[in-house]
């Protein structure tokens, strides 16, 4: 595996002096991670009680836990690193922090959600696999499980994509295939503005903690999912994504101003998300008071 | 009275196809001595499956029951998958499939003990159970317990993202799937299959559930705190009977023992937290109100001449449960003296509700599709 | 039937979880082949592992590659597996890929302090056991069966931070 340390940085470890952007930054990267597993995990627990099958809802469920699992290590160490693990949904909460577009939206039909969470994980398994190579090296460890772990997820998405194109009706793939075209671009936009020209004056990256540019994460991607789908029977309109004879990915542009606008509170489920978490803390507020209270 | 055969010739085999399964009658032969009546039954029963435990025993060892006999034997709760009006077509249309290599791979075991059970049974098809007469008076209790965990099992999922506390969420994740596992891991090891286990949760009619009224209870988090309190009791007392002698039974044992220790943590913080301790205390009354049919047989087991009140086990079974409840540092119990039966009925919108949304995807889609 | 060389086939098949060999891992209890028949016997690491269905796609996969047209039958066996069923090999691939196996003092797999602190009773998966390493950071976890928790010596601690 390419370390950091390979491209010449330096690595730090918990007690190792560090400079406070490094302590900040990787800070800030596993905080985002850590609330973006807690909320991003809504649009799947909504199907849990939907899941068709005892072995659907098995493997939903354990998904929806090992997500929030990935959450708590995240704020495990984002905790480490001086932030209190309290903050992570408050500071949501009050506007603080951002959840990621995709997690902005819900799955309308159970013949979407394959697809979708498809398309979801992969990109993440990508984007967590680059942090690996991040220079505070007790994140980039437990990034590497997470990793593993997302694989397994990925295995379930494609067998339940599979599931329903085999078995389903006209309908059924249809809304399959509709629900790739919907979530391609959101999840194109989930990594990330184009970077090319401006990664090197990244701040992150110059010190490793952002070990790859969105646009090489992005080209990484659609090189992994396109085939994915097409061998599922899913028809990769042109218009959206191509591949070029030189082997790059050509697609259509995200609309950045969208996306920003659904990142901010405007997408169709954002006000939802809001409510839910902020109901669920208000309604267990004196319950989680008890448990520290007499633990 | 029961009888003893006397057809010296005649031999009862015996045979189980997996650790996960149970010893089953799977049919008679005639052999003229011991040792050949072994190595037919090796042939004649060992061809088809492979066998991990193979009984021959002559027909005249065995004490069989006869007519007479049937009110005091049906005293006991029976499987309510072998009553009439209960789905059982698609678990024989499965079993009967000749291309076991795409039955869901858990149910292998189960899908060869149905295909036991289906045999001709012979004249001593009554003992066919491992665990003899005993363990299928447990029988009717694991399947009632596996409706109560699988409801509870879905909505300790949904709490998941109910953010108590980031421990809390995995707690209730870990013990929510492990409820589930353990609802279909009774169902497998009474003969269920993937498919009719499914058919089993998902399919069954709302009339022919009978979870406990505890499940009616499920609201928020103290008499969730409550409910699995008491069913985790329960299903601890069930698995340390002597006949449920299985390494399954075990593992759901020591989990259970697991997660009855966390509700047991979560019972003592709620009661003893001004802020929550009224409020906590009145849930649990409810909730343990309403435990009394935990063992209560339901109904349709009761055979019409059937001495009235609980059956001696059943009361026996409720005593334990009612020590451990009320050892469990909560506040006061209020678990009946007695076993009540449990009732169809129960379950109120909880149960409603699960069965509902579990039916929003499965009803577009073939009976086949979802194994 | 008698123990088949198929056993190693099946051994070599990844956990789709833990890059790790069911072998290794001590979920294979016995491989057999009879009369056209293939008879897989496997310990799930608990009840409710939900894994179980991809361990069987890519059991029978590795079959039917390694011996094709023969009827593949797996069977669970239930409560069967322990933690002392994973072998040294599985206890350092498991090590390596962060995770430690219940039954010892849990050493930090990365750095092997033994100041690691428990960060709840529950992971994040229902065979897991959250750690943190107090030595070097890093967060593992601890496989093991309902009993782990009990049997390991250490301290109970809710929260993960120091």
């Amino acid at each position: 595996m390419p370390t950091a340390a390979a491209a010449g940085l330096r690595c730090y470890e918990l007690w190792d002096p560090m400079p406070d952007e490094v302590r900040e930054g990787a800070r800030r990267f596993a905080t985002v991670q850590a609330l973006n597993e807690l909320v991003g995990v809504l649009p799947f627990a909504e199907w849990l009680d939907r899941a068709p099958s005892y072995t659907r809802r098995q493997m939903l469920m354990a998904k929806v836990q090992d997500e929030v699992g990935h959450g708590h290590v995240a704020a495990r160490v984002a905790e480490d690193l001086g932030m209190p693990r309290e903050r992570i949904l408050l500071d949501y909460l009050e506007g603080r922090s951002k959840v990621h577009n995709i997690f902005h939206y819900s799955f309308a039909s159970w013949e979407e959600f394959g697809p979708g969470l498809l398309l979801m994980n992969s990109a993440a398994i990508l984007q967590f696999r680059s942090l690996t190579k991040g220079v505070y090296l007790p994140y980039a460890r437990a990034l590497r499980k997470i990793e593993r772990e997302e694989s397994f997820h990925y295995q379930h998405a494609l067998d339940l994509t599979h599931e329903v194109l085999t078995h389903g009706d006209a309908d059924q793939r249809r809304r399959v295939q509709e629900g790739f075209e919907m979530w391609l671009p959101r999840v194109l936009a989930y990594l990330g503005p184009p970077d090319t020209e401006t990664l090197h004056a990244n701040r992150m990256y110059q010190i490793g903690l952002k070990p790859d540019g969105n646009d090489e994460l992005r080209q990484a991607w659609l090189s992994k999912i396109i085939p994915v789908f097409r061998k599922l029977g899913v028809h990769v309109d042109p218009a959206m994504v191509r591949q070029m004879p030189s082997g790059e990915w050509e697609f259509a542009m995200p609309d950045w101003a969208e996306v920003k606008k659904v990142v901010a509170g405007g997408g169709p489920a954002s006000q939802r998300r809001l409510d839910w978490v902020r109901g669920a803390l208000d309604r267990n507020a004196r319950y989680r008071r008890a448990l520290r209270g007499v633990a | 009275m029961p009888h003893v055969p006397t057809d010296d010739d005649v031999y009862e085999v015996f045979a189980q196809t997996g650790t996960g399964s149970a010893l089953s009658h799977v049919g008679s032969l005639v052999a003229p001595r011991r040792d050949a009546a072994w190595h037919l039954a090796k042939e004649t029963y060992g061809r088809r499956d492979d066998l991990f435990r193979l009984w021959v025993v002559r027909r005249g060892d065995l004490i069989v029951s006869s007519a007479g006999d049937r009110g005091l034997l049906a005293a006991k709760t029976r499987m309510p998958h072998r009553q009439p009006g209960f789905p059982t077509t698609r678990r024989r249309d499965r079993s009967a499939a000749p291309d076991a290599t795409i039955a869901a791979p858990a149910a292998t075991v189960a899908t060869q003990a149905a295909a036991a059970r289906e045999r001709p049974g012979g004249s001593v098809s009554e003992c066919g159970d491992a665990h003899g007469v005993a363990g299928r008076a447990l029988d009717g209790l694991w399947l009632a317990l596996a409706d109560d965990l699988f409801v509870l099992g879905n909505r300790l999922g949904e709490r998941i993202v109910d953010y108590i506390d980031l421990e809390e969420s995995l707690a209730v994740g870990s013990i929510g799937q492990e409820a589930l596992a353990h609802a279909e891991t009774v169902l497998a090891l009474h003969g269920f299959d993937g498919p009719a286990a499914d058919a089993h949760f998902f399919e069954r009619p709302r009339e022919q559930w009978q979870v406990s009224r505890v499940i009616g209870r499920l609201g928020d988090w103290p008499s969730t705190v409550a409910c699995g309190l008491v069913i985790a009791a329960a299903v601890t007392v069930l698995a340390e009977e002597p006949a449920a002698h299985e390494p399954a039974i075990a593992a759901v044992r020591d989990e259970q023992l697991v997660h009855l220790d966390h509700w047991r943590r979560w019972a003592r913080a709620l009661a003893a937290w001004p802020e929550t301790s009224e409020e906590f205390a009145q849930a649990y009354a409810e909730v343990t109100r309403s435990a009394g049919d935990l063992f209560g047989a339901g109904p349709r087991d009761v055979p019409a001449d059937a001495p009235p009140g609980p059956s001696a086990a059943a009361a026996e079974l409720h005593g334990r449960l009612a020590a451990l409840i009320r050892d469990s540092g909560g506040p006061g119990s209020l678990l009946p003296d007695l076993p009540v039966a449990r009732a169809a009925g129960n379950g109120g919108s909880v149960l409603a509700d699960c069965l509902a949304h579990g039916r929003v995807v499965r009803e577009h889609y073939a009976p086949e599709v979802f194994r | 039937m008698s123990p088949d060389p198929l056993t190693g086939v099946v051994a070599d098949v990844r956990d789709p979880e833990i890059d790790v060999g069911l072998g290794d891992l001590g979920v294979v209890r016995s491989v057999a082949r009879a009369d056209g028949r293939i008879v897989v016997r496997l310990a799930p690491t608990r009840l409710s592992c939900p894994a179980r269905g991809e361990i069987a796609r890519r059991v029978r996969s590795a079959l039917t590659d390694a011996a094709p047209g023969n009827r593949i039958e797996i069977v669970w066996e239930r409560g069967a597996w322990q933690p002392t069923a994973v072998t040294d090999a599985g206890r350092e691939a498991l090590r390596t890929a962060g995770y430690r196996v219940a039954g010892a003092v849990p050493r930090c797999p990365y750095c092997g302090s033994e100041d690691a602190v428990r960060a709840g009773r529950f992971g994040g998966a229902v065979c897991k056991v959250p750690y943190d390493c107090r030595g070097c950071g890093s967060p593992f976890d601890v496989i093991g069966t309902a009993g782990c928790s009990a049997v390991l010596p250490v301290p109970d601690v809710t929260q993960g931070g120091s």
